[in-house]
């Protein structure tokens, strides 16, 4: 059951950390430097605007990766501790 | 008792931040830069927990410094603070510095600038990471001692850092928003300020684990060499 | 109390005479640093004044870098490091002492060094090229307090060589900055370098004050 939820607490960030990857190498291209001369500020904001979510979801994955990677490093250690330290009273 | 405070804590935590992230997703969209100007609501907070946790570990190694004669026991309880606020500070800083130029590049079409605030936050990273890494080398009881006269050394090189960027030279930086609490609109700073308040919160949840299992380090190594010196 | 810190000296600087190690170490590798410089950015013209204080900078950086490891292991051979600490006097003048010996050191490097760097950049110097006077001995002084002070702090650390780098480069970046743009400044007379001579000092100030505070600390952390 431990070993489950460890595995299960490192697989989470990893998981995050490549959706995040994978978000951003997915988005559209972005448009043309000249992208005046071919359309209107709507249809470049159209354009736009899946990048921006794009990069929107990938930069709250990769907060929450790093966040959820940190606790569960952290808790690898915590139970890597020996367990004489438990006997402290806290 | 204390287990189903810390609980409670946590359980607050997490609504908090769930509620922010509501409010963040439905904050109106009219800023200047579309829709990714939304990573401001935890970039900001993140950078703000960052540098007040890199305060929190330097007035840890002031205090160990200080106490370090006088009571070593309250000393190690700093020293505690210090390498918990460390940790815990380079991962917001992480946080930071990963999201700041994915912000940048939609934004304003760059990824990094060496201006005064991106400059300062990664020498701050890459202060304290060296701190840590004195920690894991240095051998013996000088560790603490070494690692808390680094500490106050990268808190007192900071400001001069920061400084010395905003001198106008040679690379005059894009001047990125950040604070702009004073030009902020109601419906922004609403979402904002929850959001900072969540992510607050959330650093000091994460900030006790680090302690707890701080102490408990130190009680495991107090513990082994008074075995040792039984044996 | 001035004596303590001129025997100090005068012993580092009679070791340093008799074996040469550190200034010979220093010699080559600045060398070496800005032959490499030199392939890889190909100075030319007003790119080479761009570029030379930064190079100029980073080469002094990793060349004292080799003296500044070398620093405090004379120290540990023989216990010699051991015997300062029971001497009564105080760890502010020994680290005084191997600040102003080391400082002699680089200096002599940068003076023959600059011949050299010169030559391959092609430099005429466009600003008040006097002014690097006062900015490389003061660059100069930032880069050997800090080193000699971590130095004695990494002392005790399993990777000494690696770790000392590793804390003072983060750290002496303010003055890196500081010192790159006042000699870009000078070399190439775009702009003023007054500011950034002022920062450079105000570091200078700082960081020794507080190492000179600290030291003992570290001397006797044990």
């Amino acid at each position: 059951m431990k070993k489950a939820v460890a595995q299960f607490a490192t697989l989470v960030p990893i998981a995050l950390l490549v959706w995040a990857l994978y978000g951003l190498y997915a988005a559209p291209a972005e448009p043309p430097r000249d992208w005046r001369l071919h359309m209107t500020q709507e249809q470049h904001d159209l354009m736009v605007a899946p990048i921006d979510h794009a990069f929107r979801v990938a930069a709250y994955s990769v907060t929450w990766a790093i966040q959820l990677g940190y606790l569960a490093w952290l808790g690898l250690k915590w139970s890597a501790q020996k367990p004489l330290a438990g006997q402290e009273s806290r | 008792m204390k287990k189903i405070l810390f609980g409670l804590y946590a359980a607050f935590s997490i609504a908090l931040l769930v509620w922010a992230f509501e409010l963040a997703v439905n904050a109106p969209a009219e800023m200047m830069q579309g829709d990714a100007y939304r990573i401001i609501f935890y970039h900001v907070p993140s950078a703000t927990v960052a540098f007040t946790f890199f305060a929190i570990s330097m007035a840890g190694s002031i205090g160990f410094l200080v106490l370090r004669e006088k009571s070593p026991v309250k000393a190690l309880a700093w020293d505690g603070w210090a390498v918990s606020g460390a940790e815990v500070g380079i991962i917001f800083c992480t946080v930071v510095l990963v999201t700041g130029p994915l912000w940048g590049y939609r934004a304003w079409g760059i990824w990094w600038a060496w201006d005064a605030r991106l400059t300062t936050t990664l020498l701050l990273w890459l202060i304290y990471v060296s701190y840590l890494l004195t920690r894991r080398f240095a051998a013996g009881p000088q560790m603490r001692t070494s690692s808390a006269v680094l500490g106050i050394f990268g808190g007192i090189g900071v400001p001069i850092v920061y400084i010395a960027n905003r001198i106008p030279g040679q690379h005059p930086g894009p001047v990125f928003g950040g604070d702009r609490s004073s030009g902020m609109a109601p419906e922004i700073l609403r979402p904002f300020l929850w959001n900072m308040a969540a992510w607050l919160f959330w650093g000091i949840l994460v900030l006790i684990l680090r302690h707890q299992y701080e102490l408990k380090q130190q009680a495991a190594a107090a513990l082994e060499a008074e075995q040792s010196l039984n044996a | 109390m001035i004596e303590t810190l001129l025997t100090h000296l005068a012993k580092d600087l009679r070791i340093e005479w008799r074996s040469k190690e550190a200034i010979n170490s220093m010699l080559f590798f600045s060398l070496l640093v800005v032959v490499l410089f030199s392939i890889s950015f190909d100075p030319r013209g007003a790119f080479s004044r761009d570029i030379a204080g930064g190079v100029l900078c980073v080469a002094t950086m990793f060349a004292s870098v080799s003296a500044l490891n070398q620093a405090w292991a004379r120290e540990i051979r023989h216990q010699v490091l051991d015997a300062q600490r029971m001497a009564p006097t105080s760890g502010a003048q020994l680290y005084l002492a191997k600040v102003l010996a080391n400082f002699f050191f680089v200096s002599v490097v940068q003076i023959l060094l600059a011949p050299v760097f010169l030559v391959f950049y092609n430099l005429h110097v466009l600003g008040q090229g006097w002014l690097l006077l006062l900015v490389l001995p003061l660059g100069t002084w930032a880069l050997v307090s800090n080193g000699i002070f971590f130095a004695a702090l990494s002392i005790n650390s399993r990777n000494r060589e690696l770790l000392l780098p590793l804390i003072l480069f983060p750290i002496f970046t303010p003055a890196l900055m500081a010192m790159v743009n006042a000699t870009t400044g000078i070399f190439t007379g775009e702009f003023d370098p007054t500011i950034w001579i002022k920062l450079l000092a105000a570091y200078d100030i700082i960081y020794t004050t507080v190492s000179l505070l600290l030291f003992d600390t570290i001397l006797r952390a044990e």
